[in-house]
């Protein structure tokens, strides 16, 4: 039986358009579960991001709820929201969104240092070990304007990962990058999933769908399909690969 | 059309910064239009007072017998003068009010009905002057400061025969002796009780002593066509007939009018000065904020290139903004000027004396805004030339990039003092665009430290001394003249109660001619007592004088050069030893030894100065002395080094330029705080999302502000320490303190310091509450 560490009910978010209401998404109902790599599919304008920020809580649901450890995220105040973000929920953006006068290590850094509870000294060796996991510690002190994207977006992904987060949220993470970079950061959060993290991805890549334990297929607003996987290894990915092509066709993808 | 069309655009959209920019402008444009036109204001009172008054361009004060039929047909006969008019006055050496004693001499005369009554409450003239009653007394307004007296309390004149009691009735005008900075006063009684002592005088032998005496007033005018200024036409006239050697003192219209308007001029060239430094700030902050503004709008202007606008029509378009801006807040503080400028007006009328004018300058404020709309014009055209370097395809591809260089002066980014630490990288990222703000902290704390500066000088009793101002706790004024011994026991009785140290023992204040110059003359029983010499020495023989830098330079004489000094029918030759401080008579003076007097005329130590080592015993002293000693001196205790009035009123400049320095910094503060914002906003978003809160990204904000209030601190005390020495003394050279000397202490840097930063704090941190409307989900836009 797996634990549920997500729950969404009821989830709705519509926005005011030329005078009237549109919704984007619809009475949405969803459990996230522990260890798991949950990949959100769907076309462009499915909703998926808008998801992926209300179950986050970057973004408040206009109707519905969102329970994490017994909690509201929907009527959470702003000050616990920004606990959460720098304790168990972990970010990584498209367009990586790393602060421009920081270096590497201190973007890493800084998000641990907001954890009251953890030691400086603690955070800046997490922080080293995964620069150097990342394969990113040889420009570690370098500013991000001085790095490539696929640099970016791994040490994007070390920040969110800094403080352990229980669940790592990545909207569209290799959307921004090449193929060679894609592949190294999807390499680097399966890892991250193999050791135990629990992940939600939304993405429109095939490739990068492969990696999920389990995907969700948003339309118009609604979860129209579930597919559950076993955990990824690159030696069967075109199986996989076949498996997955199959069930969006059926979806019409 | 088109032109228009982008202005008005860019007005609605950054509403903020013009708002800004015009409230900038508003605040220099209300300090300078009240400043002139209040200046312009008390020059136009005391000349029309004057002209009302029928003020003679000399005036000299003659021992009756003094100013014989001889001398005045000379005067009558002289080329340049007009008219000659004599007017008896009773004087007399003491008169109270209440506990106050004037040290200084009150010419009580009839009442001149060419001067008008004042209404002191509503500061208005009243219709006319009611005749008076026996026992009244009409008083200046400088007397009614001096005594801090209100209509219907009690004058003692004490004419030496006996003593007179009045009651005020009323403040007349006088523009000739009425500001409370010239220590001569008129008092005027009516027609029978000016009789009635005349007479008690005339038939007393105790005015012979100088207790009390008549002195003619003698009034000279010059003709219409003569070209002398007043102290020229005073000083031919002194050399061609010798009168001014005959009297006892002597003042021209000029010099009147100056003392009446020195204070005011002061504090109005202070306050110009502030508002030269705000304008300067000012340009620096717009500057700024174009340059800032193309930065952000690289976009924009490569697409307006990319449409067809040419440099020219984008600079212009640029300039007409913040054209729009400036006229706008220069309107809007002229409006607000006239309602702060008579009220600034009647703050000087108790030291002046005339009642100013309510008129705004609008001529001359008008044209000088021009001059700075137009120097402002030049520095946005000069700041635009950059948009020249814009290439539309650079600033379409890439111009909203926000790349940040390294620096050396990064610190790194620890978990202790995490905000702080942001702010200083944030800083240090940005620090070109910040220079500007502390350009402008640097004006700001500059000016505020000279203030500072000027008000510890009120404070301190050696800085008072160093630059030759009267300063001390107990004076004592001798009736008569006293051997060394019974001064000696005036001064041990002094120090049965505390510690003190005797800082003058002067034979008092005349009027010698020198160079037939009629000045003050400040004799000392020995060299060492003159103080503040700045150059040469004291004058340590019988034919040497020393004279204030102030003084050589109105008779073009130096440190060598060998003078004539005149007093009645004598003359001597004296050698001048050095230059001197010395405030009297606004440092228009000369100092000599007793000995070196004594060839001229009978001297006596007169008064002896004392600092007390505990002023808190000053009254009991004085009470005691006055008790014990009373047939032989009057002792006073000064309860305040400086006239009361005269520390409100730098007490209240200072509240001025500390008031506008904060709203000023205030505005600076909020435009760049919406421009960072605005230039933020992305990197606030991620941190909001890596879980800071609104209160420590505000607290961010503010750390930042924090760090350039500080910087620009440290730089504007030290070009405080270098420069305000200067700039003061030039200022207060007008007062005859040639040589400002600073008194320095914890507080004049501390104090600014503490203002600014508590300013550029709140300011920022209330400024970037709009961090709370900036949302995570803002990132996925991108």
């Amino acid at each position: 039986m797996k634990e549920s560490i997500l729950s969404a009910k009821g989830l709705c978010r519509s926005f005011a358009h030329n005078g009237g209401q549109l919704h984007i998404l619809s009475n949405i109902d969803l459990e996230i579960y522990r260890g798991d790599f949950t990949v959100i599919m769907g076309a462009s304008g499915s909703g998926k991001s808008t998801l992926l920020y209300a179950l986050s809580g970057m973004d408040r649901a206009t109707a519905g709820s969102v329970v994490y450890q017994g909690e509201d995220i929907v009527t959470m105040k702003e000050k616990r929201l920004a606990k959460l973000r720098h304790t168990d929920f972990g970010f990584i953006f498209q367009q990586m969104h790393l602060i421009g006068n920081l270096s590497l290590f201190e973007n890493i850094s800084v998000c641990g240092y907001l954890n009251k509870e953890k030691k400086a000294e603690d955070v800046r060796r997490t922080a080293d070990q995964l620069l150097q996991k990342m394969g990113i510690e040889k420009v570690k002190s370098h500013l991000p304007s001085q790095v490539s994207g696929g640099e970016q977006q791994r040490c994007a992904i070390a920040r969110a990962v800094v403080h352990s987060p229980r669940v790592l949220f990545a909207d569209e993470p290799t959307g921004a990058l090449n193929r060679r970079n894609t592949t190294e950061v999807l390499n680097l959060l399966t890892g991250l999933n193999e050791e135990g993290q629990s992940i939600l991805m939304v993405t429109h890549d095939l490739r990068a769908a492969l990696r999920a334990t389990r995907i969700l297929y948003l339309e118009d607003g609604k979860i129209t399909g579930e597919l559950t996987l076993p955990a990824y290894k690159s030696s069967d990915e075109k199986s996989r690969e076949a498996q997955v092509n199959a069930w969006l066709s059926s979806l019409e993808w | 059309m088109e032109i228009l069309t982008l202005v008005l655009a860019n007005i609605r959209r950054k509403m903020g910064s013009f708002i800004s920019i015009a409230l900038l402008m508003a605040v220099i444009s209300m300090a300078f239009t009240s400043i002139l036109s209040v200046w312009n204001n008390i020059e136009n009172g005391i000349d029309q007072a004057q002209q009302r008054g029928n003020v003679p361009q000399m005036t000299g004060m003659f021992e009756k017998e003094k100013l014989n039929d001889n001398l005045l047909s000379k005067l009558m006969s002289h080329d340049l003068v007009r008219d000659v008019k004599t007017v008896d006055t009773i004087v007399g050496q003491k008169v109270t009010c209440g506990d106050i004693e004037y040290s200084n001499t009150v010419f009580l005369q009839e009442v001149n009905t060419a001067y008008r009554l004042i209404d002191t409450r509503e500061l208005r003239y009243c219709e006319n002057v009611p005749s008076l009653k026996s026992g009244e007394i009409y008083i200046s307004p400088g007397m009614k400061t001096n005594f801090s007296c209100e209509i219907g309390d009690m004058v003692t004149f004490d004419a030496g025969c006996e003593a007179y009691d009045f009651k005020i009735a009323g403040v007349l005008e006088d523009p000739a002796l009425g500001a409370s900075v010239i220590g001569w006063k008129n008092a005027f009684i009516s027609h029978a009780d000016y009789e009635a002592i005349y007479h008690d005088i005339e038939s007393s032998a105790e005015s012979e002593n100088g207790r009390a005496s008549i002195v003619t007033h003698l009034y000279v005018y010059k003709k219409d066509s003569c070209e002398l200024s007043d102290n020229q036409f005073a000083r031919q006239i002194n050399l061609d007939t010798g009168i001014a050697d005959m009297g006892t003192g002597s003042i021209t219209k000029a010099v009147s009018k100056n003392y009446t308007g020195l204070f005011p001029k002061i504090i109005c060239i202070i306050l110009t000065v502030f508002v030269l430094f705000l304008l300067a700030a000012a340009i620096v902050v717009l500057c700024h904020s174009v340059s800032t503004g193309i930065e952000m709008e690289y976009t924009a202007f490569g697409i307006m290139k990319a449409l067809g606008f040419t440099k020219e029509k984008i600079r212009l378009v640029i300039a007409a903004q913040y054209l729009a801006a400036q006229l706008l807040g220069i309107s809007v503080g002229m409006i607000a000027a006239v309602l702060l400028c008579g009220k600034l007006g009647n703050l000087f009328f108790p030291i002046t004396g005339v009642l100013p004018n309510h008129n705004i300058s609008f001529v001359r404020c008008i044209s000088v805004s021009g001059g700075v709309l137009l120097i402002l014009v030049i520095c946005i055209l000069l700041i635009t030339k950059k948009i020249a370097q814009i290439s539309p395809v650079r600033a379409i591809s890439s111009g909203r990039a926000e790349i940040y260089f390294d620096s050396r002066i990064h610190l790194p980014i620890r978990k202790r003092m995490l905000l702080a630490g942001l702010a200083f990288r944030q800083f240090t990222s940005n620090k070109r665009q910040y220079l500007g703000i502390i350009a402008v902290v640097s004006i700001l704390v500059y000016f505020m430290t000279s203030m500072m500066m000027l008000t510890a000088m009120i404070t301190t009793t050696s800085a008072w001394e160093s630059m030759g101002v009267t300063y001390q706790d107990l004076r004592v004024d001798l009736k008569e003249e006293l051997p060394d011994a019974k001064i000696q026991e005036i001064e041990r009785t002094i120090g049965t109660f505390c510690g003190f140290e005797n800082v003058y023992r002067s034979c008092g204040n005349n009027y010698f001619s020198i160079e037939g110059e009629q000045m003050m003359v400040c004799i000392f029983s020995t060299p060492e007592q003159i103080k503040a010499i700045i150059r040469g020495r004291e004058p340590l023989y019988d034919n040497e004088i020393v004279l204030t830098e102030i003084a050589a330079d109105l008779l073009d004489l130096k440190v060598g050069d060998k003078v004539t000094v005149g007093h009645l029918d004598k003359r001597e030759e004296y050698l001048i030893s050095g230059l001197n401080q010395y405030e009297n008579d606004a440092g228009e003076n000369f100092s000599m030894s007793m000995e070196a007097a004594s060839k001229l005329t009978d001297v006596s130590v007169s008064y002896l100065g004392y600092i007390l080592d505990e002023r808190g015993k000053g009254e009991e002293i004085a009470d005691t002395l006055n008790r014990k000693f009373g047939n032989l001196l009057t002792a006073r205790f000064y309860e305040t080094p400086m006239e009361e009035t005269y520390q409100i009123a730098i007490n209240a400049m200072t509240l001025i330029v500390y008031t506008f320095s904060v709203v000023f910094a205030a505005v600076v503060v909020h435009m760049v705080c919406s421009r960072a914002f605005v230039r933020e906003r992305r990197d606030i978003g991620i941190y909001k999302a890596l879980g800071f809160t609104v209160r420590s990204l505000r607290l961010q904000f503010a750390f930042r502000f924090l760090i350039m209030a500080f910087l620009g601190s440290v730089t504007g005390s030290v070009l405080a320490v270098l420069f305000s020495e200067r700039m003061l003394s030039a200022i207060l050279r007008l007062m005859g303190i040639s040589s400002f000397m600073a008194a320095f202490g914890i507080s004049t840097f501390a104090v600014p310091f503490a203002a600014i930063s508590a300013c550029f704090f709140l300011s920022s941190w209330i400024a970037a509450r709009k961090i709370r409307q900036v949302e995570v989900k803002e990132l996925v836009c991108d």
